[in-house]
């Protein structure tokens, strides 16, 4: 065999090795992108107004739930398991860039503060923490959308601010705990200057708990959408919530137009958390404060 | 030093299996047998992962569910500890053995005082005999160096310097009763004086109570002194034994008799640290896997 | 302890002093500055007697707070003992069981009911009212026929269980993390070594050691049922606190929101000052208990 050819095989070899390895983190990472692409890919309508959907015309052409349309049809005729996957996928992409967000603008906050020297340093961000449970998540956001007559960004802004709210102290938690760490404490005896520390040692493993926080709050961030949606705090755009809060008014005519959307959603959020868990807990992430 | 006729304690040819860090099994003691006789010290002494902390726990059966026995027995007053379930081990510690770890200060409970500490063994060895009530606690104290007791009953473990933490736990062995104490890492966490008061409290209590005691340490500094016998081990099984004056005198194997000079002084500084040669660790090695491991009986006279 | 008692309750009344202010800033970012409207909070005319819309029956805003409390009181008394017997009692037998994964087991039925929607619960509840028992809202012919006050709590368990099922899940989790954190401590090991049974360590030292951390955890949970509850009565319909702070949102009526809001954060400074002081007394500083 040539040296070129063994240099392949040794090559492909050290991959299979690599995703064997690897392979509790692909067992969790592929149902994500299963159902990401299940949820996004297909096509469809985003703009669709659930007003549109659940007005009642005069020759009303709902159909209940069939081997053809699995969840029912619409007044209108439409597909509701078609727009219940439509409304799931603008949810979780409102909790994906909520949460996001949040967890970055929670580790800018956070970073105002450790640099500076002294273990009273996240004292301003211990206090409010312990203030702010007085106020629920909940009330702020319901406050913050319903001035504004209901929109979907000002949720998404609500929602940003709430979590890094809670996250603040939790980050600040663990950026001390970091510091106890005895290669920390080696690096301050070398002579390594704190912003190097943090920046090199510290930061990285709080980055890779990250990882859980975002996928422990994205099934949360994901119910809460839907409730706003319900409460019609988020506009008229397609969402379980608003589906479920307009299907209440057709219970006796239409009862699958209620029922299934909520069945949708809680598939989802059940996938969502049942991921979110095992991903927190191989990352060894720690309990999270409840948001909501 | 009269010592007893029949071993207080008896380890025979014990060989058990541990897991090492990547999950596989090792040998963690290889045949080892020691004897240990009421009013005797042995002491057993070796570097970090030698098996010696291993027996330690093993005889008072916190080695862990991981560790499984694959030869041999210990017997403890005629019982074999390796037989006992764990109610019955967890009775043994409550009076009969006692422990004092590496590491005192850490493993008692940082919120409770000494006084209620001292309550708790008191309630929890009631079916011991002979656990006396608070009012004859000072003769214990005195007994083991305590001055002052009332200033010492209102404070918490971590308000306490590490040989009064030993002191006190040295304290509640005698009260409930124990017959055999063992201190792992006897010496670790106490400067040089501290670490001479406590082996010579050790050796009072030996001498006035005649009780037994097994000592682990990482060094053979001052052994001579405290000590009425050695055990020298390496990779899990004892590589030679007997009194301090032969094991440092006349050592068989190069291995003790470097693993001795290897407690570094002031004036080393100027040069390398001593360390032990390959020669003495090969030497070392093939005296384990070729011969039995240990000399019972051999200790004391 | 009135020292203790005292120091706690100042520190309550600071807390919600900037609970009202937090709340005065939001409702006049949120309505004004992003909502464009002209009404300003701090201005007297902004706000006015109780609109009908929010009673059937003209009261006060003291007689419309105490009608809307009255109401709750059932949801909260079945909702949050629920949660903590159950929380505290589940959470403390996970962490007993941990070794077999026991917190997440017994977590399980609870986390599944947390999954689902609150407000989809509603109408489920509401579809099988009408088709199964054959009558409108959330009851069958028996409760309704037993009299108004089973009904009352009927309907008051119906609102409490999606936010019970979401809060023990919670609680029992947070529990057992507590729990679990306190068991890895060397001293255990110590009290191992000393002879001391497994309910001694667990109950008498770690248990005990935990007690501040697991009424801390009692916080947020408190906090998070009054948040569910705003959504939940509103779905249920139910005249409690919470629907009126989102009837008052839709409204625009800023005592309303002020009312609700500010006696949630009253409810829920209690609450805590209540656990704290407890803490402190079965834990001063200094000194385990």
């Amino acid at each position: 065999m040539n040296r070129r050819n063994s240099r392949i095989l040794r090559g492909l070899a050290r991959f299979f090795v690599r995703l064997w390895q690897m392979r509790r983190v692909l067992l969790l990472v592929v149902p994500y992108l299963l159902l990401l692409g299940w949820l996004f890919v297909g096509g469809g309508r985003m703009d669709v107004r659930p007003a549109e959907l659940y007005g009642i015309p005069e020759e009303p052409a709902w159909e209940s739930p069939d081997a053809e349309h699995w969840f029912g049809t619409t007044g209108n005729g439409a597909d509701l398991f078609e727009l219940s996957r439509l409304a799931m996928a603008t949810s979780v992409s409102v909790a994906v860039v909520s949460v996001s967000f949040g967890i970055a603008l929670a580790l800018l906050l956070s970073m105002l503060f450790v640099f500076d020297p002294g273990e009273r340093r996240f004292k301003l961000v211990r206090i409010v923490g312990q203030t702010g449970f007085l106020v629920p998540s909940m009330v702020v956001l319901v406050i913050l959308t319903g001035g504004t007559g209901g929109s979907l960004g000002v949720a998404i802004l609500g929602l940003i601010l709430v979590i890094a709210f809670h996250l603040c102290p939790v980050l600040a938690d663990w950026f001390q705990e970091g510091e106890s760490g005895f290669d920390v404490v080696a690096g301050y005896v070398l002579g390594l200057s704190r912003r190097e520390i943090v920046m090199n040692r510290i930061l990285p493993k709080i980055l890779r708990r990250l990882v859980g926080v975002f996928a422990g709050y994205v099934p949360v961030v994901v119910l809460v959408e839907m409730t706003l949606s319900f409460l019609g705090l988020t506009g008229d755009r397609l969402s379980c919530g608003a589906m479920i809060a307009y299907g209440q008014g057709l219970i006796i005519e239409a009862p699958w137009m209620s029922i299934y959307p909520g069945l949708m959603a809680t598939f989802v959020v059940f996938v969502l958390a049942l991921l979110g868990w095992r991903v927190s807990a191989a990352l060894r992430t720690g309990p999270l404060p409840r948001l909501f | 030093m009269e010592t007893g006729d029949s071993p207080l304690l008896e380890v025979k040819d014990v060989t058990v299996e541990r897991p090492a860090v990547l999950g596989e099994q090792r040998i963690g003691l290889r045949r080892v047998s020691l004897d240990l006789y009421p009013g005797e010290i042995v002491v057993l002494a070796g570097e970090t992962g030698s098996g010696k902390s291993l027996l330690a726990r093993l005889i008072v059966g916190v080695a862990g569910p991981q560790v499984k026995r694959l030869a041999g027995a210990i017997h403890f007053e005629g019982r074999d500890l390796l037989l006992l379930k764990s109610r019955e081990l967890r009775e043994l510690r409550r009076g009969p053995v006692a422990i004092v770890p590496g590491d005192p200060a850490a493993q008692l409970n940082p919120d409770r005082t000494v006084r209620q500490w001292l309550r708790d063994s008191i309630r929890m060895a009631r079916r011991q005999p002979a656990m006396p009530a608070e009012k004859a606690w000072s003769d214990y104290f005195y007994r083991v160096g305590i001055i002052e007791p009332e200033r010492i009953l209102p404070q918490t473990p971590g308000d306490l310097s590490p040989l009064m933490v030993r002191r006190l736990l040295v304290m509640r062995a005698i009260m409930a009763g124990a017959r055999l104490l063992i201190c792992d890492e006897v010496t670790a966490g106490l400067d040089r004086i501290s670490a001479n008061q406590y082996l010579e409290l050790l050796c009072q209590v030996r001498d006035e109570t005649g009780r037994g005691m097994l000592l682990t340490t990482g060094s053979l500094r001052g052994v001579e002194r405290y000590a009425d016998s050695v055990a020298v081990f390496f990779e899990g099984a004892i590589l030679e034994s007997g009194p301090p004056a032969s094991i440092l005198d006349r050592p068989q194997f190069a291995y003790t008799r470097e693993f001795r000079a290897c407690d570094p002084r002031l004036s080393d500084l100027a040069r390398d640290l001593p360390t032990i040669s390959r020669g003495a660790v090969s030497e070392a090695e093939e005296a384990i896997h070729a011969t039995a491991s240990s000399l019972a009986g051999g200790a004391t006279g | 302890m009135a020292r203790i008692v005292l120091q706690r309750l100042l520190v309550s009344m600071i807390r919600f002093a900037a609970a009202g202010i937090a709340l005065i800033v939001l409702i006049e970012f949120a309505f004004c500055v992003i909502g464009g409207s002209d009404l300003h909070v701090w201005k007297p005319d902004s706000y006015g007697p109780v609109p009908p819309e929010l009673s059937p029956r003209p009261v006060s805003w003291a007689g419309l707070l105490e009608d809307r409390v009255r109401v709750s009181l059932p949801v909260v008394v079945l909702c949050i003992p629920g949660i903590l017997l159950i929380g505290y009692s589940w959470g403390l037998l996970g962490a007993r069981l941990r070794r077999f994964r026991g917190a997440r087991l017994l977590a399980s039925p609870f986390s599944l009911f947390a999954c689902v929607p609150g407000f989809w619960f509603v109408g489920l509840v509401a579809i099988y009212s009408y088709f199964h028992w054959r009558r409108p809202g959330f009851a069958n012919d028996l409760v309704v026929e037993r009299g108004p006050d089973l009904l009352t709590w009927w309907h008051a368990a119906i609102v409490a269980l999606p936010a019970l099922a979401a809060g023990a899940a919670w609680q029992i989790r947070a529990v057992s993390d507590v729990l679990e954190k306190e068991v890895t401590r060397p001293y255990l090991r110590g009290l191992f070594m000393a002879g001391y049974s497994e309910e001694d360590i667990f109950y008498r030292n770690a248990f005990r050691r935990a007690l501040p951390q697991l009424f801390a955890i009692s916080g947020s949970t408190l906090s998070s049922v009054a948040g569910s509850l705003v959504c939940l009565e509103y779905a249920f319909r139910y005249p409690g606190i919470g629907s009126l702070l989102v009837e008052s949102v839709k409204l625009g009526s800023y005592g309303g929101i002020l009312l609700s809001a500010l006696a949630l954060a009253a409810a829920l400074s209690l609450a805590v000052l209540i656990g704290e002081v407890a803490v402190k007394l079965i834990r001063p500083e200094g000194v385990g208990g």
